[in-house]
């Protein structure tokens, strides 16, 4: 994963989340929920997945984080079911990719 | 019955500091907010000074409690905030105190918000220009410098540059859900903000208004365009004495930057609630110069029409005006249009009537500078005393009226009428009246 290990990568990843919803890192667990728990919201969305394209040097397209249609609630938008286990997974997905 | 709007709240946030106290003291002591450009590296640059907001005087983060919001707030819009915040503190609001639904926000902004001083410096710095500077032929590499710079780019950068944020912001924190307007109209902004405000109320709109205006065109955009257009003053070797306003030696504004902000509330509104009253705002008008897009016509028609008809909406007739807080630019135009138009509408009186331009001290908040000039007002009103115009030394034939030169002179004012013209040629003239039962 271009020297990435999956501890380095959930480490660079709570920095992100910390700087852009300005919380503690401590708080941030892989089950927290982005939105929900995390207090981001969609514009913060934006902006996390810029800082992660920025820091690991990869894309996501349409600054989204894919996540299977049949997962989404009815009513809900895809980014308020989003877990900080999700966006690892994302990344991990696009560095094994490269 | 009429009804009526005082002014219950203030807040500043200027290159002093924030708090009206130190804005105060500052300008009835005659104080410079000049100081040499610190924000960007400026040392190439014709203008090189300018009444700035630096971070060991203002953190914003003293005063916004969503930090994370921060990211996406331009600098104007930061300063907006904290003048917000003071202003309803200092009202004495508590929670649940006004309907929300009757608690509205009118700001006056503008000016270059776009280019924010970091995004200027990404595209002048960053990898972009490197590549520039590397490129053996810049044009092939157009596109692909386009490119970078904008991957380089937050994808929130947008929410800074829309120039209505600052009231958008004012409202989520303030649960503000009334209506909720920006006005841009350069350096008239905050006054009409601030006179649209007053209508509200007035035709029962609102009941509690949070109005005023923010400004910062300190970047490099901002110092290079309006250099451009010849007004700012290139004092750079005495940069304290740059902003002259009536002063014949007097060339050009010097630029400053803040947020001023009142909150505006209906009079018995603020009474059952015990509110304190700084005073009343009487009178207010717009209109335009339709002239020429930088040019005042020569005998300032708009300026005294505008004066005029804000006298006649607060039924004062000119004599009873006890101060003036000139538009004042210091430049040889503005200076000189405004002092004809204030003899056209005062006649004989406006020997007598003191005149004097804030801007001396704070330079030119652009679109907030109606405002920041209203607290002055409001303040030279409580305390009794008259700011000065500093840097008064040569007198101009043309400019020969009473600006209460170098030194705040202790005075009774009643009565204050403030003026506010901009680039475009809109003017607005505000009224305010210590309160009195009527």
């Amino acid at each position: 994963m271009k020297g990435w290990t999956e501890d380095g990568i959930f480490e660079a990843l709570k920095h992100i989340l910390a700087d852009a919803l300005e919380i503690e890192t401590a708080i941030i667990q892989p089950d927290s929920m982005v939105m929900k728990e995390l207090g981001a919201e969609s514009i913060d969305i934006l902006d996390i997945a810029f800082r992660i394209e920025t820091r690991f040097d990869i894309k996501i397209p349409e600054q989204a984080f894919s996540v299977k249609p049949e997962d989404i609630p009815k009513g809900k938008s895809a980014n308020e079911i989003l877990t900080v286990q999700a966006i690892l997974d994302f990344i991990k997905n696009r560095l094994e990719g490269q | 019955m009429k009804r009526r709007a005082v002014i219950s709240g203030m807040g500043i946030v200027s290159p002093y500091g924030p708090g009206i106290d130190v804005f105060w003291d500052s300008i009835s002591f005659g104080v410079s907010a000049a100081k040499s450009i610190s924000g960007f590296d400026a040392k190439d640059y014709p203008v090189r000074f300018a009444a700035e907001i630096t971070a060991d005087r203002y953190n914003p983060r003293d005063f916004i409690s969503n930090k994370k919001s921060i990211k996406i707030m331009s600098k104007a819009v930061r300063f907006v905030l904290g003048a917000a915040e003071m202003a309803v503190r200092d009202s004495g609001l508590s929670e649940g105190a006004c309907d929300p639904q009757r608690f509205g926000v009118t700001i006056g902004a503008g000016g270059v918000g776009p280019v924010d001083t970091e995004l200027w410096s990404e595209i002048q710095y960053g990898e972009a220009a490197r590549r520039v500077q590397e490129s053996d032929n810049d044009r092939e590499n157009v596109g692909q410098i386009f490119k970078i710079v904008m991957g380089q780019i937050n994808p929130l950068t947008p929410l800074k540059i829309l120039p209505n944020m600052a009231a958008a912001h004012i409202a989520i924190i303030h649960q503000a859900r009334g209506s909720n307007y920006t006005i841009a109209t350069a350096c008239t902004s905050s006054s009409q903000a601030i006179g649209e405000a007053l209508r509200q109320i007035q035709r029962g709109e609102n009941d509690l208004v949070i109005t005023g205006g923010t400004d910062s065109m300190i970047n490099p955009m901002g110092v290079l365009g309006f250099n451009m257009l010849g007004v700012l003053s290139r004092n750079n070797d005495n940069y304290r004495k740059a902003s002259r306003p009536f002063d014949k030696k007097r060339d050009g504004f010097m630029l400053g930057e803040g947020a001023a902000i009142l909150t505006l509330e209906e009079l018995e509104h603020c009474r059952k609630r015990n509110g304190k009253i700084y005073g009343e705002v009487v009178g207010y008008a717009t209109t335009s110069d339709a002239f020429r897009i930088t040019d005042e016509p020569p005998d300032g028609y708009g300026i005294a029409e505008v004066m005029r008809r804000a006298l006649e909406d607060a039924g004062i007739p000119p004599e009873n005006i006890d101060y003036i807080n000139a538009h004042g630019t210091s430049t040889q135009m503005n200076d000189r249009t405004e002092t004809r138009a204030i003899k056209q509408v005062f006649g004989d009186c406006a020997y007598d009537v003191p005149i004097s331009s804030t801007k001396s001290m704070i330079g030119h908040w652009a679109a907030a500078c109606g405002a920041a000039e209203l607290i002055a007002s409001a303040m030279a009103m409580k305390h009794g005393l008259l700011p000065p115009t500093i840097n008064y030394e040569e007198p101009d034939p043309d400019c020969d009226l009473n600006y209460v030169p170098n030194q705040a002179i202790p005075q009774e004012i009643k009565i204050c009428l403030s003026n506010s013209f901009g680039f475009g040629g809109q003017n607005a003239c505000l009224i305010i009246r210590r309160f009195k039962e009527e």
